[in-house]
């Protein structure tokens, strides 16, 4: 009877010692991997829904020559705070292209084409909804945008998908409503 | 032909126990891993909290000649505080918060208008409620949806 080949006792040995650096490896690779890689998909599953579209009158479009302004009243939600979820980016989109305009608390209004404002021309600064409030954004372009979308952004700042989407399409903003108000 | 009668191994009992344990493993760090990404909610009559605002009803008005928002109770759930906001052209803004101030079914509250930020004869008011609930051991206040609130005029 051969005797070849390694004994119980290192056999043992080898196996013990493998699984311990399998298990090694698994605790200072795979765990901290996976879980940063959930962490990045997981975190904007509440705050998506933070900063929503209203359906208000005031969101619509004014179309003179040459210029357009689209107005967007947009709220915010009990979801998330705003300690994790402080400002929101909104996408205008027309025909296949998109123009992105964060909106950041405080940030100066634009008045040039591309630039936004809030509805009142007497506010210099971007405004920020607390939870429960509401307000209107005015988009100034060349032509009425076809529809906008808007990305909650994270104070670590990554910006989710979009939470709600509205077509300004047949919305144009019947009187008395307009969008430049003192 | 021999039959070679290999008896090492595992014996089917301990196998199976370790196979059991093995999925129990796997079950718990399982749940306790989805746990995580499921908030617990507040309850209010045994209910989520959300649905206990579809029974509140409340009448309010604001004068401002008296100074004073009025408001009675006729629902059938007792309002913890109130959340008052001002509706304009294009916005809502919060003026004023007040919680703490529990009104009871039946019964009648006040808060003073001079407490608001910036509210004048003419404003539009939107009055929602603040009901409590529970969250395990924990009481929490919970500002209903802004539908279930009443909108009045400041006369």
């Amino acid at each position: 009877m051969f005797k070849r080949g390694l004994s119980q006792v290192v056999a043992t040995v080898l196996l013990i010692l493998l699984t311990l650096a399998a298990v090694a490896i698994i605790a200072t690779v795979l765990v901290p991997f996976v879980k940063n890689n959930l962490e990045g998909s997981t975190n904007c599953i509440s705050p998506q829904k933070r900063f929503v579209f209203d359906d208000s009158e005031y969101t619509c479009f004014e179309r003179s020559s040459g210029y357009a302004l689209n107005g967007v009243s947009v709220k915010a939600t009990g979801e998330s705070s705003a300690e994790d979820a402080p400002s929101f980016v909104l996408d205008f989109i027309n025909e296949g292209s998109s123009t992105s305009a964060p909106v950041v608390d405080g940030s100066s209004v634009s008045l040039t084409n591309g630039g936004l404002r809030m509805i009142s021309m007497s506010q210099n600064t971007l405004d920020i909804p607390a939870t429960g409030e509401l307000r209107t954004y005015v988009y100034n372009s060349t032509v009425p945008v076809d529809r906008i979308e808007i990305h909650t952004k994270l104070k670590g700042g990554k910006v989710c998908p979009a939470g709600d989407t509205i077509s300004l399409r047949n919305r144009p903003c019947i009187s008395p409503i307009n969008l430049t108000l003192g | 032909m021999s039959v070679i009668n290999n008896k090492k191994g595992l014996s089917p009992v301990v196998a199976t126990v370790l196979l059991i344990s093995l999925a129990l493993i796997l079950a718990l760090i399982i749940f306790l891993w989805a746990k995580s990404f499921i908030g617990e909610k507040t309850i209010k009559f045994d209910k989520p909290i959300e649905e206990a605002c579809t029974s509140v009803d409340f009448e309010a008005e604001a004068y401002s000649s008296d100074g004073h928002l009025n408001l009675v109770n006729r629902g059938n759930v007792p309002l913890y505080g109130l959340e008052i906001r001002k509706t304009g052209a294009g916005s809502i803004s919060k003026v004023g918060t007040f919680g703490g101030r529990t009104i009871d079914v039946g019964e009648n509250g006040d808060i003073s208008l001079a407490e608001l930020n910036g509210v004048s004869a003419g404003d539009k008011l939107l009055v929602v409620p603040m009901i409590i609930g529970e969250q395990g051991d924990q009481k929490r206040v919970y500002t209903c949806e802004s539908n279930y609130g009443k909108e009045i005029e400041v006369i």
